[in-house]
Order: structure tokens, then sequence, then C-alpha cells
């Protein structure tokens, strides 16, 4: 990582933690507004659905390209993450908040530990052999919006996905 | 971003649930199916090691799952 990324690090991150509010509007005004919503229905029981994790907070394996944080306009690919990782393999690479509880425990923005549990509980039928990291804070996401989303709804149908479990950084 | 996943993926007929930290921004991007919960930045899921929280997180999603697109639950400590 630059020093001048570490440095827009520290400043997003003490403004955000200090002036949430602001943050907040910030972030509001570089949103598009969507008045009308999608809306799916589970196909079947959620005790027969296999269920992925999409997390935002710049989730990875050790062993893949850490996402680019150096890049001013963000990184928006996607990393895949296989099921059966454990802990260790993961790591978080993310500017806009403090890595440092993530990396200790990254179930803290990652719960597969969690959703493998409902599975084994029967609260729903499988856990995905696929999950999305994603590198969140992106101000313009046309590139996000026409390449990689449609490349990982494509993939989640592939994968015989039925719903998905969306985590924020 | 997530928000433009979560509008895709329903979009294309896989339901979503998700997490908000900050809801009125969820709210605009129009997340169809929002879980606000009372944690900081980063920590979306709760504390480090607080598992017991964190399955709570997810049984809360998963419940959410079931509900129509614009649902827009608050994370409850006791279930």
């Amino acid at each position: 990582m630059k020093m001048k990324t570490k440095l827009k690090s520290k400043l997003s991150r003490t403004f955000s933690s200090n002036f949430t509010n602001a943050y907040q509007k910030f972030t509001m005004s570089h949103m598009t507004e969507n008045s009308s919503l999608p809306e799916a229905y589970l196909q079947k029981p959620l005790d027969q659905c296999k269920v992925a994790l999409v997390s935002t907070a710049g989730v990875h394996l050790k062993s893949d390209e850490p996402f680019d944080v150096d890049n001013p306009a963000g990184d928006p690919s996607f990393r895949i993450i296989p099921a059966d990782v454990t802990e260790r393999e993961l790591t978080v690479t993310h500017i806009y908040f403090d890595t440092k509880f993530a990396k200790t425990d990254p179930s803290i923005v990652f719960p597969l530990q969690q959703l493998k549990e409902s599975a084994a509980d029967g609260k729903i039928g499988s856990v995905s052999g696929v999950h999305i990291g994603l590198n969140g804070g992106i101000l313009d996401t046309t590139i996000a919006e026409q390449n990689f989303i449609p490349k990982v709804v494509k993939l989640f149908h592939n994968e015989g996905i039925d719903a998905a479990l969306l985590v924020p950084g | 971003m997530l928000g433009l996943y979560a509008r895709a993926l329903e979009a294309s007929h896989i339901p979503t649930a998700m997490v908000t930290l900050f809801p009125e921004i969820t709210d605009k991007v129009g997340a169809p199916r929002t879980l606000h919960v009372p944690f900081k930045m980063g920590r979306p899921c709760g504390e480090p090691f607080d598992f017991e929280t964190r399955g709570k997180v997810v049984d809360q999603l998963l419940e959410l799952l079931t509900l129509p697109s614009g649902s827009r639950e608050k994370y409850r400590e006791k279930p």
C-alpha cells in the first residue's frame, strides 16, 4: 500500500468515526436514488435453499491478489472465496475502516462459520461452494454495474444458489 | 455498491438479505431487504469472537429472506 493510500485511509477513518452524520451525507450525495424495488421470492422452503455470502469488507484469500486500494477510483473486481476455506486462510484489504478487528476474527465481516452452523442445524439446505468478496467504498459504480455485477449474478445461477446474505464493511 | 448487488440478484430472481449500518443510505439505493444492526463500521456482525451475536445476525438475516421485498428489520438482541 502506498504512503498516500495509508494517509487517505487514516483521514477517511478519522472522518467516518468522528463525524458519522457528515460521512453518511457524503455517501448519500454520491448515490443515485432508486425508487423501484426489485422483488424475488424464495423458490423453495429455506431449509432446502443453498445460500451464499457476499461481503464488501474486502475479504479475500491470503493466496489471492489483494484489492487495489492504491487506485483512487477503487477496485470494483471480486474475489471468489470457496466454502471449505479456514479463517486463517482469509484476510481483509480495505482502507475505509479499521481492518485490525476483521483480521483478528474474519467472521465479524464474513460469517461463513455461522452459515455452516445454520446448515448443520437444518435451518438452510446447504452452504454454497462459492462466496464473494468485494471492496466497498466505490463512488462511481459504472464498471461494477457493467462488468462485475452481471458476472457474479451469472455465477450464482450456474452454482444453483437460491439466496444470498450481504454484509457490508 | 452492496445495494446494487442486492438489486441485481433480486432482479435475477435470487432473494437477498443485507446487513445495514446506515439505513438512510441503503433505503436510498433501494436495497430490497435490510437488517439494521447497532454495530460499528468494520464490525457489521458484532465484536471479534462474539460468536453468539454473530449467530443471531445470521439467523435474523435468514428470517428476513422469507419476508417480502421492502422489509426493514432491526437487529434484536433477544429473538
